[in-house]
């Protein structure tokens, strides 16, 4: 089969898999409660409970056990029957969630209203986190952003300065994906990690599952990180944001039955420095030092269809670039950083509700071009990739009996890139590489121009069994993947090029388990997982096209206990096993078209720590404490070696204060210093004039320990119809000087540490009609 | 980790380490020349070692010359493979400043364009197409252990271009020349012999010919044909004391230029210094002028 006729086999399943996913559509727009109620003294299960919500009702059984279907949204159940005293819930649901409570009630006693708030939710996943909006955007540091939350989330590593990096539970960056309403979307954060690509405004909650994710999941060895729109609203009105990184606007609006909101956001950083730091022999700051730009814009849409349908239109769109040109009058130092990312994805969500089930089908598309130059004297690395994407989810859900329930979906992907990469092998370096600050790249220059198709077409299906204290979730994926390159070797001249194709089927099945004993719920979660290579390794000169899946196998066992009622504990062991991975091949002649292998391997273990404080008193917060050691092995018989972003102990404790239009809150953490290969010796280059370093045992050492203190005041207004609210924000409080990087004098025989700023302040103001 | 690294930039405080390479506080090995400075796997090569010490210019230094024999991983950043400074290499016939002896025949194979075995990955060219012998240099000065990489550019056919593009580049080009020595100079006249004031700052300037850059020409690999380029030259600057306000100045191969000035500020104490320049152009070929002068 030629490379036509696989693209034109390509395109068939793509639309068979459209035709098959819409006409089994049906998915979750609604979530699901699943109570056990107990006799609060006893604890013994109370059956015969009629549980309300609106016009929906259910009943516990002999185990005290009920479930509800609801669509997403903040309800009241009301639980009620002649020998209980009635109770009052008020539970806010995420599309999709499964809420799990244990509702403990007085048997025997006369009615008083009382309302009691959940002592048990836990969540799907082990060690998963879900934060809603307004607590995320008051976690000091994060400068009012919703989603910067994601970092200091429990599980995920401290991400090296000025990164948007994701590394959660040991796992590369690359092999955690984001999802928006259920589109994956191709970076969380603009580039430098300061802000998120999806407006604050838009989001009404954000997710992260570290591992051992469900069977609605894959494509990712990591973890998957899960971004919740809101709605637009029924009523109008705006709001706009500033502060010193950028400026924000946001609005919502109705047009007959139509509802939509509208946000955008730019960045002013480099404008705002041009402003307060000096020029230097004419040139302005912004183009010596690397200071990003961004903007990003989104348009959410919601109509019904009919009484009971919907059609949920999200438009999201983001752009980063960044210049800078570090001049030198020696030629062979004059460096030069261009990046330029624009992406974009448009989606299309039909929710069907029937009595007979509800559906859920999207449907989306978009683009990325990614332009890179990195230029170091002579020595230029360029790298552009523009990828045309598309997919769809769909999913439904049935109860085949009491306490069985059943859920389908599919899911598919298709990804075009096309790439042209100039330059040396290791620039960009990958993980595993050794870089040590300042040092040219070698100046071994090649090129290439291709392009790789990734199609995955994903059915699978899980079955929640639930048995008195007992909730099992096995589940099954199956991943069919369809994989090409356009060149198995190197282009010699006009010579038309011969593409190499594998289809891969990959079977992942998943096993989730919930054991409920008083105020404890234990958890077990394991699965397999697999993800594709990334296109820019399928070239035959900076990489092999016939790479393939790299493989994880995730295990998690976690307990949870509700200790008091604002406060409950979680504690998460957890491993992964990662192989065929690509590395480098370590061969001083590697083969042709093959300079990437799949003989690396990876192995994380670790725990964590979480104890949460749920509005008590005004406060509120967490404190995480993670455990874990993540190696690598590159090739077969191969050392182990520390992980790049292997980060021993994390500890992270944030705490928020609210009081009338005051809140106030703090973040303090320390993290093990990263892991970092040092230079042992030197020799001369008689031919560049430079030191080149001879290096020691891969990542044998770690840079100083971090620690940081964040603080953040905010005051809200009112101001007839306005509501304003002002903020300031303190990063690195105690002016500590953390160490960043080793630095090394021209000949290496002198080493320091580069350090972080001391102290940065944020303000800003956000007001909302 | 680029990310990182860029974002260093911004957001850091780098410390303050010896950034140049211009103070000789040990013996160095400053430049290897190569006569010729290019040539096919096979020739015999005559290589001249430049030992800059504190005191001045090692004249009879003890010297052992090798051709590294270990390829470089594709990878690999620095100038050689790390084995390649201890490995058995080939042994050149001299143990002083200057020895000879003919690259190793299979050159184009495990450091050129041509594969070192069945299907193996050939090596990529640097910037202007070039391949490079390494050889090292090693010795005692001293009492410091002299470790001095060399890289004698290697003349190979091109690999994997298009036919008429081969005819093409066999046809035009021309193996590479060393530049030749730049002259040296204080306010117009001769640098060695010059007296500067204690703690003075003055202006060296280095020259060179127009033609010291010369016209070669390289396979392009976005287009597939032979392009015109000219190399660029730089110079670098070695002192036994004192600073100068930039170790290495030049001009790249789009820019013209056939002098650079450096200011130099002369050290406190008097006596003599040494100062080195070497000129290097693209192609790896090298020439050294050394200057004496006197601070009073």
């Amino acid at each position: 089969m030629n490379a036509r006729g696989i693209l034109a086999w390509s395109r068939a399943l793509v639309i068979l898999t459209l035709v098959l996913g819409a006409s089994i559509a049906r998915a979750d727009d609604r979530a699901t409660v699943v109570g056990a109620v107990k006799d609060r003294t006893t604890g013994e299960p109370v059956p015969g409970v009629v549980i309300t919500a609106g016009d929906q009702f259910a009943a516990t059984d002999d185990a005290g056990v009920f479930e509800l279907e609801l669509p997403a949204g903040r309800w009241t159940l009301e639980l009620t029957a002649a020998w209980i005293k009635p109770v009052k819930l008020d539970v806010k649901l995420v599309r999709g969630e499964r809420r799990e409570l244990v509702v403990p009630v007085e048997q025997d006693l006369a009615s008083t209203g009382e309302v009691v708030e959940i002592v048990d939710t836990a969540p799907a996943d082990p060690g998963a986190t879900r934060i809603d909006a307004a607590t995320a955007r008051a976690v000091p540091g994060a400068s009012n952003d919703v989603l910067k939350v994601v970092q200091a989330m429990p599980g995920v590593a401290r991400p090296p300065p000025g990164s948007g990096d994701l590394v959660v539970w040991g796992a590369a960056p690359e092999d955690t994906r984001v999802f928006v309403d259920g589109v994956p979307v191709p970076a969380l954060y603009h580039g430098g990690g300061w802000r998120a690509t999806i407006g604050s405004d838009l989001v009404d909650d954000v997710a992260l599952k570290p591992g051992g994710f469900g069977a609605e999941h894959g494509a990712a060895i990591g973890g998957i990180v899960e971004v919740t729109t809101r709605p637009p609203p029924d009523d109008a009105g705006a709001a706009l944001a500033a502060d010193v990184l950028d400026g924000s606007a946001h609005g919502h609006g109705k047009l007959g039955p139509i509802r939509a909101a509208l946000g955008g956001r730019i960045s002013w950083l480099d404008r705002a420095i041009d402003l307060v730091a000096p020029r230097d022999d004419g040139r302005a700051l912004r183009d010596v030092v690397p200071i990003p730009r961004w903007a990003d814009g989104q348009l959410s849409v919601r109509a019904p269809l009919g009484r009971r349908d919907e059609l949920r239109g999200l438009v999201l769109g983001a752009r980063d670039a960044l210049d800078r040109v570090v001049g030198s009058p020696d030629p062979a130092a004059v460096k030069r950083d261009a990046h330029d990312r624009t992406w974009l994805r448009a989606a299309l969500t039909w929710t069907r509700t029937r009595d007979d089930g509800d559906g859920r089908l999207t449907i989306w598309m978009g683009g990325e071009r990614d332009q890179l130059t990195d230029a170091f004297g002579p020595v230029t690395a360029a790298r552009t990739r523009t990828t045309r994407s598309g997919g769809l989810r769909a999913t439904h859900r049935s109860r085949l009996a009491r306490g069985v329930l059943l859920r389908l979906g599919l899911e598919a992907q298709l990804d075009r890139a096309a790439l042209t990469r100039t330059g040396s092998l290791s620039l960009p370096p990958r993980e595993g590489d050794v870089a040590i600050f300042g040092q040219p790249p070698g100046d071994d220059v090649a090129r290439d121009q291709w392009s790789a198709l990734t199609i995955d077409a994903a059915p699978y299906a899980a079955v929640d069994w639930i048995r008195g204290p007992w909730t099992l979730t096995p589940g099954l994926r199956v991943d069919g993947y369809v994989l090409t390159a356009s060149k198995t070797l190197p282009q010699v001249g006009t010579t038309p090029p011969i593409g190499w194709q594998a289809i891969t089927i990959a079977a992942e099945p998943r096993l989730s388990a919930r054991l409920r004993q008083g105020r404890t719920t234990y958890s077990l979660d394991a699965g397999l997982y697999h993800q594709p290579r990334a296109a820019d390794d399928a070239s035959a000169v900076f990489g092999t096209p016939s790479l393939t899946l790299e493989r994880g196998l995730h295990l998690a066992l976690g307990a949870r206990v509700a200790i008091a009622k604002p406060v409950d504990v979680e504690v998460v062991a957890y491993g992964r096993a990662l192989d065929r991975l690509v590395v480098r091949d370590p061969d001083e002649t590697p083969p042709l078209a093959a300079i990437l292998t799949q003989d690396g391997a990876g192995r994380v273990l670790g725990a964590q720590l979480v104890a949460r404080l749920r509005a008590w008193h005004g406060l509120s917060g967490w404190v995480t404490y993670a455990l874990s050691r993540s190696e690598r092995q590159d090739t077969t018989d191969g050392a182990w070696r520390r992980y790049d972003h292997d980060q021993t102990h994390a500890l992270a404790a944030v705490v928020g204060w609210e009081r009338g239009p005051w809140s106030a809150g703090g973040r303090v953490r320390y993290v093990t210093g990263e892991p970092r290969t040092l230079v042992v010796g030197a020799y001369f280059d008689a031919r560049a004039a430079r030191w080149d370093p001879l290096l020691g045992a891969h990542n044998a050492a770690r840079l100083p320990d971090f620690v940081q203190l964040d603080v953040r005041g905010e005051r809200r207004l009112r101001l007839g119809g306005l509501r304003l609210s002002l903020y300031a924000e303190v990063h690195n409080a105690t002016g500590r000087a953390n160490a960043e990087e080793f630095a090394y004098s021209a000949d290496y025989q002198t080493r320091g540490v580069i350090t972080g700023l001391p102290i940065v302040g944020v303000i800003g103001a956000r007001g909302e009609l | 980790m680029r990310a990182f690294l860029i974002a260093l930039a911004l957001s850091a405080c780098v410390p303050e380490l010896e950034q140049q390479i211009a103070p000789i506080d040990r013996p160095i090995a400053i430049a290897v020349i190569a006569e010729p400075a290019e040539a096919a796997p096979g020739t015999s090569v005559a290589f001249h070692a430049v030992i800059a010490t504190p005191a001045g210019e090692a004249t009879a230094p003890t010297l052992a010359w090798s051709y590294c024999t270990t390829p470089k991983p594709p990878t690999e950043d620095g100038a050689v493979a790390p084995a390649c400074l201890d490995d058995p290499g080939v042994a050149l016939d001299g143990t002083s400043a200057d020895a000879s002896g003919k690259l190793p025949g299979k050159g184009c194979q495990l450091f050129g364009p041509l594969p070192a075995e069945q299907g193996a990955r050939p090596r990529d060219p640097d910037p202007t197409g070039g391949f490079y012998q390494p050889l090292r240099v090693r010795g005692a000065i001293d009492g410091t252990d002299l470790a001095t990489i060399g890289l004698a550019r290697i003349a190979c056919d091109l690999a994997n271009a298009p036919p008429a593009a081969v005819a093409d580049f066999r046809a035009r080009y021309h193996a590479n020349l060393n530049p030749p020595a730049p002259t040296l100079a204080l306010d117009g006249a001769p640098l060695d012999g010059a007296t500067i004031a204690a703690g003075a700052t003055v202006a060296i300037t280095a020259a060179w010919p127009a033609d010291a850059a010369e016209a070669y020409v390289a396979y392009d690999q976005a287009s597939a044909t032979v392009v015109d380029r000219r190399e660029g030259l730089r110079a670098t600057f070695h002192i036994t004391g004192g600073a100068v306000a930039s170790d290495t100045l030049g001009f790249g191969e789009a820019e013209t230029g056939t002098a650079v000035v450096d200011a130099f500020t002369a050290p406190t104490a008097p006596g003599p210094i040494t100062i080195w320049v070497v000129l290097r152009d693209s192609r790896g070929g090298a020439a050294v002028s050394r200057a004496t002068v006197t601070v009073e």
